[in-house]
């Protein structure tokens, strides 16, 4: 079970700043459903463990039906319309794999391990989702989960040539001239 | 290409199993309430209307995925005291109301012509949730 809070508080007036610009309430129920996330998260919900389960044995990059995280999701941009697309990605943990010198050094100076990549794991999962669909624009992403071997993102896209995307002015400014 | 996880049961939202008879109660309950009284559809009218305490009856569709958008319905229910039941089938909810749609829950606020039904089903709803 999870050990989902009581949400007494949740009824005091908080505003969030939406990407867009302007702060503006928060809908009550994206309260919610967020807090009921980080219950799942910090209780580690048997429903977490069985979606990790099933992510972990699916492909790397996905194209999923509806946002894992819809507060999240309608925060970067995200509507249930025809041409938004929400993508799963799934990235290994950890820093680069370097390969060992052929030249002798001390270990010190091996250069094989603590080197990192200087991007996020978000911007790489932006990265990996755009290149399975060049056609579509990056919204943005947000993190799901982890274990110890990989982490998942959801990346939210957008069809700017779809004709529902076009017709609404909201993506407007966001799509590539 | 519903990734939904193979999760054996219920989800934990679910607090009780609603027995059959009162899920169909429900949906004509709803249907009744839609046509002559008053009915918010969907999961954030149905919120609003739980925390300004107007709702008569929540129901919730068993069925949401993700179920993270309803799993905090029955929990501020209880806080308010107002009655929740669990249906099958969102897209028979969304049917019920008369909506081309599905639809994850829906708070009734006036019963209309469903006042005796929706006593039934508060009766035997008490019932079941004090055993």
């Amino acid at each position: 079970m999870v050990n989902y809070t009581a949400r007494v508080h949740l009824h005091s007036d908080q505003t969030f700043k939406s990407r867009v610009g302007a702060a503006e309430p928060r809908p009550v129920l994206y309260r919610h459903i967020s807090q009921t996330w980080q219950d799942e998260l910090k209780s580690s919900a048997p429903e977490l463990k069985q979606r990790i389960i099933h992510w972990r044995r699916g492909p790397r990059v996905v194209r999923v039906e509806r946002p894992t995280r819809l507060d999240r999701a309608r925060a970067l941009g995200y509507k249930a319309k025809q041409g938004v697309v929400v993508v799963r990605v799934r990235l290994s943990r950890g820093g680069m794999r370097m390969k060992r010198p052929v030249a002798g050094r001390r270990p010190k100076h091996l250069g094989t391990i603590k080197i990192k990549g200087n991007l996020s794991e978000s911007q790489v999962a932006i990265q990996r989702a755009s290149r399975r669909f060049p056609n579509l624009t990056v919204l943005g992403a947000y993190p799901l989960s982890s274990d110890g071997r990989y982490s998942w993102l959801e990346v939210v896209m957008v069809d700017g040539s779809h004709p529902s995307i076009r017709a609404d002015t909201e993506f407007a400014s966001r799509l590539p001239a | 290409m519903g990734m939904s996880p193979e999760v054996s049961g219920k989800p934990s939202f679910v607090k009780f199993d609603t027995p059959r008879e009162l899920v169909e109660a429900a949906y004509e309950a709803v249907r009744q309430a839609r046509q002559t009284g008053k009915v918010k559809k969907g999961t954030n009218e149905t919120t609003k209307a739980i925390e300004r305490g107007v709702a008569k009856l929540v129901v919730v569709a068993e069925d949401t995925e993700p179920p993270e958008v309803v799993a905090h319905l029955p929990i501020i229910a209880d806080e308010r005291k107002i009655p929740y039941l669990f249906v099958s089938s969102k897209t028979q909810l969304g049917q019920s109301m008369g909506i081309d749609v599905g639809s994850a829950a829906c708070a009734i606020i006036e019963p209309g012509e469903a006042q005796p039904l929706l006593e039934q089903i508060l009766a035997s709803l008490s019932k079941i949730r004090s055993a």
